[in-house]
């Protein structure tokens, strides 16, 4: 029995420096994996900001776990999803092992420091980020980087992952590693949303697919649905064959 | 390690103590009981003021900005500051009353509202232009003293040059008693906000995912540096570049984390002006150097250090 950890319902949004959005209409169900993509400027990370109440809706609501994102405190929130976006620069050589723990905050005062060193130790671990727990985090390649963030994110133990290009900047044995994790994430009951570029890879291990073109969404259904010639086409506005 | 910043801490307080009680006594006047203390006694406690007021708003703009440059003189805070102080006193006030005092935190407060608004587009604050605003700012600003300066008796306003460059040789007990309720305040302020500080790191976005209010806390660092500088701005002039060295160097020894860093700049802040004042009015003596003048011939170089590293680890600037 499945139900809806993520609701937008007829949501529009505009804003100044983001894509506009109109008429969207998508729901994850809890336990599943859902991919956005479409062509750049299509409003995929627009989406994304929607989902993690980094932007309003104009129009229309957006629901977590049955509740409106937008009644919902910023702690709240922070119970219920955890956002990577694209941005990794820290502004201040932190430790590894700081930023991950950051993870943590929105848990402070419910869980002791015992279990939050537990946590910690386990996904910093499972990212390969033993070695380089005490290194500047500035001093980081791009791809060490991007793990570190992803880390933080796992840390923070939210039913729903919101990621925004996850796999950029990882090499190709990290796109790996990274899509066993969310699916063993989505295998113990968490949902996880993912805008990426690289449909080939995360299209077909998805649940869901969210085309989007020009602020819509064009189609949106099983990676079967989705994921063919004539939709994709249609949607990048160029011939492309799947 | 994690004992590190205490024990730095400590060692920190006494040599404050030490250079504190050294100064009293320094110099070629007579160190009589009253030279001691209705001269030197006031310009030392005065110096602890500004040291840590300017050291520790340097590490609130930094981290609330996450701008490794900025600094109240640079962005233009005290600027603005000064200009609020003499504005307030060429209406009729006189220095180091709770009227200039006020005319310096708005002053303050319009500069750095100025500047942090031009310089957060989209939501991520821009490390240059803030320093650009802040530039335009100081010029505004300063024109301004300048003019108001011109046109008013120039006893009562004082001189462009101490406004430019500091000085601590007209602090009297009156002058720190209207100080340091402004920077204790702000330093309370402060004290209450090193764990958002830290997250704020992560830039806007992804600290406000994980719970933090990034504009509250913004707020009231903001607030905070205005407390911590505009009234010893009024007080004692512009000095440049405490706010900027100090939490550099400090994290170059401790490392980023917001809360040792907030104590421990405090305390080199004090140390820095403790010993800058005191060699201002030892070294040319009886000349005064200006205080300011010193700390902007070490400290502009050093910035130079920091735009270029600071350049570098954000890959360049267009």
């Amino acid at each position: 029995m499945t139900f809806p950890i993520l609701d937008l319902i007829d949501v529009s949004a505009r804003s100044k420096e983001l894509i506009r959005l109109h008429a969207i209409n998508v729901s994850v169900q809890a336990g599943s994996l859902a991919c956005i993509i479409g062509p750049n400027g299509s409003g995929k990370s627009t989406l994304l900001a929607l989902m993690a109440a980094d932007l309003a809706p104009t129009t229309g609501r957006v629901m977590l776990a049955g509740q409106d994102l937008s009644k919902m405190t910023l702690g709240e929130r922070a119970k219920q999803r955890a956002v990577l976006t694209q941005e990794t620069t820290v502004s201040f050589p932190f430790t590894v092992r700081d930023v991950v723990e950051w993870g943590r905050i929105p848990w402070l005062g419910t869980t002791t420091s015992a279990e939050n060193n537990e946590i910690v130790a386990e996904v910093m671990t499972q990212l390969k980020l033993d070695e380089l727990a005490n290194r500047p985090v500035t001093s980081l390649s791009g791809g060490e980087r991007k793990r570190v963030h992803i880390a933080r994110v796992l840390v923070q133990k939210a039913p729903l992952l919101l990621l925004d290009e996850a796999d950029s900047d990882l090499d190709l044995i990290g796109r790996q590693e990274l899509d066993h994790l969310l699916l063993q994430q989505v295998k113990s009951g968490g949902s996880v949303v993912v805008v990426t570029h690289d449909a080939r890879r995360v299209g077909p291990i998805s649940d869901q697919v969210i085309l989007m073109s020009a602020g819509r969404v064009h189609t949106v259904g099983k990676p079967s649905e989705v994921l063919t010639t004539d939709s994709l086409s249609s949607a990048f506005g160029s011939p492309l064959k799947w | 390690m994690r004992s590190r910043p205490a024990a730095l801490a400590v060692i920190l307080l006494l040599i404050v103590i030490a250079i504190a009680i050294g100064a009293l006594y320094i110099g070629v006047a007579d160190t009589t009981t009253s030279i001691i203390w209705n001269i030197r006694g006031p310009r030392v406690v005065m110096a602890i003021l500004i040291g840590s007021g300017l050291a520790l708003a340097g590490v609130l703009m930094q981290g609330s900005l996450s701008n490794p440059l900025a600094d109240p003189a640079l962005v233009g805070v005290s600027a603005g500051a000064a200009l609020g102080g003499v504005a307030a006193v060429s209406l009729g006030a006189s220095f180091n009353t709770a009227f200039s005092a006020l005319g310096a935190c708005a002053g303050g407060a319009i500069a750095l509202a100025v500047v942090t608004s031009i310089s957060i587009r989209n939501r991520v604050p821009e490390v240059v232009t803030l320093l650009l605003a802040g530039v335009a700012v100081t010029a505004f600003a300063g024109a301004l003293l300048t003019v108001l300066v011109s046109v008013s008796d120039s006893t009562a306003t004082r001189s462009v040059t101490f406004w430019s460059t500091g000085s601590l040789s007209l602090t009297t007990w009156a002058a720190v008693l209207t100080v340091a309720p402004f920077v204790i305040v702000g330093a309370g302020i402060s004290a209450t906000m090193a764990n958002s500080l830290d997250v704020l790191s992560l830039g806007d976005r992804a600290a406000n995912a994980l719970g933090v209010n990034v504009s509250a806390v913004r707020y009231r660092a903001l607030i905070a540096v205005v407390l911590l500088v505009s009234v010893g701005v009024s007080s004692v002039g512009v000095i440049a570049f405490v706010g900027l060295l100090v939490p550099h160097a400090v994290r170059m020894v401790i490392g980023p984390r917001h809360g040792p860093l907030l104590l421990i700049s405090a305390l080199a802040g004090t140390l820095l002006i403790l010993v800058t004042d005191t060699a201002s009015r030892v070294v040319a003596n009886p000349i005064e150097v200006p205080i300011g003048a010193i700390t902007a011939v070490v400290g502009a170089p050093i910035f130079f250090i920091l735009i270029r590293r600071t350049r570098a680890s954000q890959g360049g600037w267009a």
